[in-house]
């Protein structure tokens, strides 16, 4: 994806945290524009206020300068069940000795997955989040069965 | 008026607001209320959104940071670790 300039960096940050401000309470962290690579964190606790925090979403990216425009190079969007417990999470970074590869973390409620990664598409942040928001209004537990894992560099 | 549930159905809010469901789909399918959906005909409308059209002033406004000496760590939160919470 690339932002075409820093307006539209802008509009895109505020899209975000007005979609997600409607879910619960936003923090947003952003490292600027003045270096040449720039990171973004979205952070959403809900419901909050004055209930407890029974979700936590954090959808962090980072950018590279292109020209007038900003260039993503990866992604970590990440879902957290505080009710029942669990993660997932859309991933797409360098893994270790390699390219960057779009990826998925899966831990169930009860237990440990039975690998680290497994495979993935790519996503949106907005797109993820839709998935999450729906998963967790729906109060079910995070389920990892029937995802593949991730094939090793080469395989 | 406390909203103490996470999520209320159009149904819900509409008994709230005082108007009939359809009203609550119209807002819904405009846009005007955020609603999350979970099937052909459910959906579930967050405590934020609630609060933010019935009392605004008691809602929390977003947070923003700017950290433009933050290390930029394309790895951020690969590792489960930071998300186990004690």
């Amino acid at each position: 994806m690339r932002l075409r300039d820093d307006h539209a960096f802008e509009q895109r940050k505020a899209t975000i945290v007005a979609v997600l401000d409607d879910d619960g309470d936003v923090l947003l962290a952003d490292t600027g524009k003045a270096a040449p690579e720039r990171a973004v964190r979205f952070e959403l606790a809900a419901p909050r206020h004055p209930l407890a925090e029974l979700g936590r979403f954090r959808y962090g990216e980072v950018f590279h300068r292109d020209g007038a425009g900003w260039v993503l190079t990866s992604y970590t969007y990440d879902y957290l069940d505080l009710e029942h417990g669990g993660r997932l999470a859309y991933h797409w970074h360098p893994l270790p000795g390699g390219p960057a590869v779009h990826h998925l973390h899966c831990r169930p409620p009860v237990g440990r997955p039975s690998v680290s990664r497994f495979r993935a598409y790519e996503v949106d942040l907005l797109e993820a989040h839709e998935e999450f928001a729906r998963l967790f209004a729906s109060g079910t537990p995070i389920d990892c069965t029937g995802l593949r894992p991730l094939r090793p560099a080469g395989d | 008026m406390e909203l103490t549930k996470a999520f209320y159905s159009p149904r819900e809010m509409a008994a709230m607001v005082g108007v009939h469901p359809s009203t609550v789909m119209a807002w819904i399918h405009s846009g005007r209320l955020r609603a999350i959906k979970l099937s052909e005909r459910t959906y579930r409308i967050p405590n934020k959104a609630v609060v933010k059209m019935l009392a605004p002033e008691l809602a929390n406004p977003p947070v923003f940071i700017e950290r433009p000496d933050e290390e930029v760590d394309p790895h951020m939160l690969d590792d489960d670790s930071e998300w186990i919470i004690g």
